[in-house]
């Protein structure tokens, strides 16, 4: 009786032993990153940008009335505002001529993929082209198009889509 | 012309007889003529189901004579050669020369009696009275019931109205299963041939394909699943029952009958 | 040789071609009187009832894919899934229906499954061989003609033994409506997680059913339009870089390598392959002017193709790979053009109201599909431009890639966090791909060789 209790419970032992056993048979993959960090050229514009002294992202952001400038659907024109905009930004940076920023351009959701790279393409370039017509030197711009991957607003609405349709000039922390 | 000149028109001469002979002999190739069943062809002002000819009889009497007389004897015909059974044919040969008992040669060419000896034998034995059961004359709308003791031509009970009204029944039979789903909506356009035939009892006994009809090259793809439709309409809703026996072996009875699917026969 | 003596040979040889020919047209038969056949016929686009019973092993043995007699199960579900993804059939089947032996699935019981109301029966066994490998067979039967249709044997891996059951439902698939095979076959995709402003992106490949499913990259860089090769041996996609601007790359599926496509010191994007997989089409941005360009796909120097003011993206090759299909706004508004291989040629297709972006020639060279935007509906039309029409109806859907049949269109479905679909554009038939996480972007693999 006993004897086979104890078989009994060191084969119940044993079997419990193996529950831990999983077969995979999907490779795992890499992880990502799990950070909301925020890298270079992200395509997160200004964000994080807090502390620092003359030159730096937030003395630009201090300085200027917006780091930013706004288009129409699928326009890539620069409007009073925008200019108004854009000329403080000149000034700052002929202020800092060390300063090297990249201007990112971006699109709202309503456009397809592929066309939308190529229209933040023309968005940034148009604000580099007008910063450079206010004395910027070229070279010490970049321009890169996020397309429409990079959202401010990610409602679907006319406000957040008219928030997507920017051109922002990036200055590094 | 000279000599050159004359070799080659003579060259080109033979070469075009040549061609014109390849061609008639492939031409004339031995496809049977279709021999139908002789029947007599009365004109009534009315066709129905009811017999059309004043005195039907079952069959007629058959074509042979009272006695069957010795062959006579006839000269050999001008060819050499040796001459198969003559098949009957519906039409006498147009323009045969008869051959004649001197052994001297017809003023036809060689070639001629050559390549028709079947026919030239058989109208030369024509000529005689002799009692044969040979030769297209004689059976021309006569039956081959040797018993039977009627001079009067056989019925034809089954006329064009009849098949229609056949074809309609089978038509309605058919009708049951004639909804097939296609491969794609563009198949429509295609419509598959076949030749059906029946057993007595109504049953399938062969469903025979004869041709596809589709104009477009971009449809062929669909063609092979088509015709897969077209015989499972057949195949779905035979037996065919309570179609009337008499028409069944008759000519263009419900033995056999041309059959098409067509996608769009309801739209 | 007199010349009289030729004439009269000729004009008597002429005689007798005449003559014989009048005999010719008598030893002719007779043709046939015109018998109007019976016509019966209703042609409607329903679905084909099709029986797929379990199928049997002829051992059950443990093999590295499963037991066979699970596996036999397993396959049969798989092929009734894949018949009745296409829209074009209605399973019956695998569970409620009789059982099949295996000494039946080559000898069917066609009384028990006519009674189902199935049209046609599809039988098959799956078989541990002594070296590892597994069979599946496969037999197509007419249930009403009692008759075969088609058979096909598979010896595969056991990893592969899905493959083994989308070839089986191919070739029935094929052999019912005469379309070319599309269900062995995988798609290369981007796979989405996180927050919209942020959303991190990876490339992913898996069976166009879902299964066998992995990630290509982490995540830590944005990925977009990935495209398989024709070959199957490379994939394309654009990324991000970090510091660089993003540019287009080839990852080499069997060694893992990833290299540039362009040493360039612009924006690349937008690639696919010619269908020799000789070359690589694409776009490249340079102070604000997009075009496209072309290049061997081991690299080398582009060549241009459009020269305008506007945005030319999106280039397409037609399978013969003469012209290519193409997007621009030069007109004002995003419309699709054509234009020989070389870029000469350009010309508008599309002039309905509204946009059209996203062209894809058809791999069977009959239709190029779209997307409309302003609506983000997929469509299809000619390659001249007529017969439009949308496809995805009351779907938001954009990006479409074609099936490699032409039967079937891809496409990410939603606005934000996007999920894939795709269209038979037979049927209509909407159907979902399960993806681990959102998706986009879908690019359809050739048929997989053996």
């Amino acid at each position: 009786m006993t004897m086979r209790m104890t078989s009994l419970a060191a084969i119940a032992l044993a079997l419990s032993l193996t529950a831990g056993c999983a077969t995979r048979r999907v490779e795992r993959p890499v992880d990502p990153p799990q950070t909301t960090e925020v890298t270079p050229n992200d395509g997160l514009g200004n964000d994080g940008g807090q502390e620092g002294g003359p030159g730096s992202r937030a003395d630009f952001l201090r300085s200027v009335p917006a780091d930013r400038v706004f288009f129409a659907l699928d326009s890539y024109s620069i409007d009073t505002e925008d200019r108004t905009t854009l000329d403080a930004q000149a000034e700052w940076l002929q202020r800092y001529p060390n300063v090297r920023v990249t201007i990112e351009g971006h699109a709202d959701e309503r456009g397809t993929r592929e066309y939308n790279l190529g229209l933040g393409d023309r968005r940034a370039n148009a604000a580099r082209d007008y910063l450079q017509s206010r004395g910027v030197a070229p070279d010490r711009m970049t321009v890169i198009s996020w397309g429409k991957e990079r959202p401010q607003n990610p409602a679907s609405n006319e406000e957040a889509w008219a928030q997507n349709r920017r051109a922002v000039t990036v200055v590094p922390q | 012309m000279d000599r050159a000149e004359a070799t080659g028109f003579g060259v080109s001469v033979v070469g075009h007889c040549a061609l014109l002979a390849a061609a008639w002999l492939i031409v004339s190739r031995p496809t049977p003529p279709q021999f139908s069943q002789a029947f007599e062809v009365s004109y009534v002002d009315e066709v129905g189901l009811t017999a059309a000819s004043p005195n039907p009889a079952p069959s007629a009497q058959a074509s042979v004579a009272p006695e069957v007389g010795p062959p006579e004897e006839v000269a050999p015909a001008p060819t050499p050669e040796p001459a198969p059974a003559p098949a009957p044919t519906p039409a006498p040969p147009r323009a045969a020369p008869r051959p004649t008992p001197t052994p001297r040669a017809a003023p036809t060419p060689p070639r001629q009696a050559t390549q028709a000896p079947p026919r030239q034998q058989a109208a030369g034995n024509r000529d005689r009275n002799s009692g044969s059961l040979l030769g297209p004359n004689l059976l021309r709308g006569i039956g081959n019931d040797r018993t039977a003791r009627s001079n009067s031509p056989p019925a034809p009970a089954y006329g064009a109205s009849e098949r229609a009204s056949v074809r309609q029944a089978i038509a309605r039979a058919l009708m049951r299963c004639q909804r097939q789903p296609l491969p794609a909506p563009e198949a429509a356009a295609i419509r598959v041939n076949y030749r059906v035939t029946l057993n007595t009892d109504g049953s399938l006994a062969n469903a025979q394909f004869v041709g596809v009809l589709n104009d477009d090259p971009a449809l062929e793809r669909y063609e092979r699943r088509m015709r897969d439709i077209a015989l499972n309409v057949i195949n779905a809703c035979t037996p065919i029952r309570g179609l009337p026996p008499e028409f069944y072996d008759v000519p263009g009875g419900w033995r056999s009958f041309p059959y098409q699917f067509d996608p769009r026969t309801v739209r | 040789m007199k010349a009289k003596h030729f004439r009269t040979l000729l004009i008597a040889a002429c005689a007798l071609a005449g003559a014989s020919s009048a005999f010719a047209q008598d030893a002719q038969p007779q043709p046939e009187p015109d018998d109007e056949p019976v016509r019966v016929g209703e042609g409607v686009s329903s679905a084909l009832p099709i029986a797929v019973p379990y199928m049997p092993t002829p051992a059950a043995t443990d093999t590295a894919a499963g037991n066979t007699q699970a596996l036999g199960q397993q396959v049969a579900q798989i092929v009734t899934t894949d018949l009745a993804n296409s829209g074009l059939f209605t399973p019956i089947g695998p569970s409620g229906l009789p059982s099949v032996s295996f000494e039946q699935v080559q000898a069917p019981n066609y009384g028990a499954f006519s009674a189902t109301g199935a049209q046609n029966l599809v039988q098959g066994f799956v078989q541990a061989n002594g070296n590892g490998t597994l069979t599946v067979g496969c037999y197509l039967y007419d249930v009403a003609a009692q008759s075969q249709l088609t058979r096909a044997g598979y010896v595969v891996q056991p990893r592969d033994w899905r493959r083994a059951a989308h070839r089986c439902a191919d070739s029935i698939y094929s052999r019912l409506t005469g379309e070319g095979a599309y269900f062995d076959t995988r798609i290369v995709y981007v796979s989405e997680t996180g927050p919209a402003r942020r959303r991190i992106k990876r490339l992913a490949i898996m069976d166009y059913d879902g299964a066998n499913h992995r990630f290509l990259t982490n995540g830590q860089y944005t990925v977009l339009t990935p495209r398989f090769a024709p070959d199957q041996r490379t994939i394309t996609f654009m990324t991000y870089q970090g510091d660089r601007q993003p540019r287009v790359m080839v990852y080499e599926i069997e060694s893992g390598r990833v290299r540039p496509l362009v040493e360039q010191p612009h924006m690349t994007f937008a690639p696919r392959y010619s269908p020799d997989s000789s070359r690589i089409i694409f776009s490249m941005a340079i102070n604000g002017n997009t075009d496209i360009y072309t290049i061997p796909v081991a690299g080398g120097t582009p060549t241009r193709l459009t020269n305008t003011a506007g945005i030319d993206t999106g280039g397409s090759y037609s399978p013969d790979g003469r012209r290519i299909v193409f997007e621009s706004d030069r007109s004002g508004t995003q419309q699709i053009y054509v234009m020989d291989a070389n870029g000469a040629n350009q010309r508008r297709i599309s002039f309905g109201g509204g946009g059209y972006a996203t062209p894809v020639w058809s791999p069977r060279g009959d239709l190029i599909a779209y997307t409309r935007t302003g609506s983000f509906q997929i469509g299809v039309m000619s390659p001249d431009g007529s017969g439009a029409r949308i496809l995805t109806r009351g779907v938001y859907a954009e990006g479409p890639s074609w099936a490699p049949n032409g039967r079937a269109v891809m496409f990410t479905r939603g606005a934000s966090q996007g999920q894939l679909w795709y269209v038979d554009i037979a049927s209509g038939a909407l159907r979902r791909v399960s993806t681990p996480l959102g998706g986009s972007d879908p690019a359809w693999s050739p048929l997989r060789g053996n």
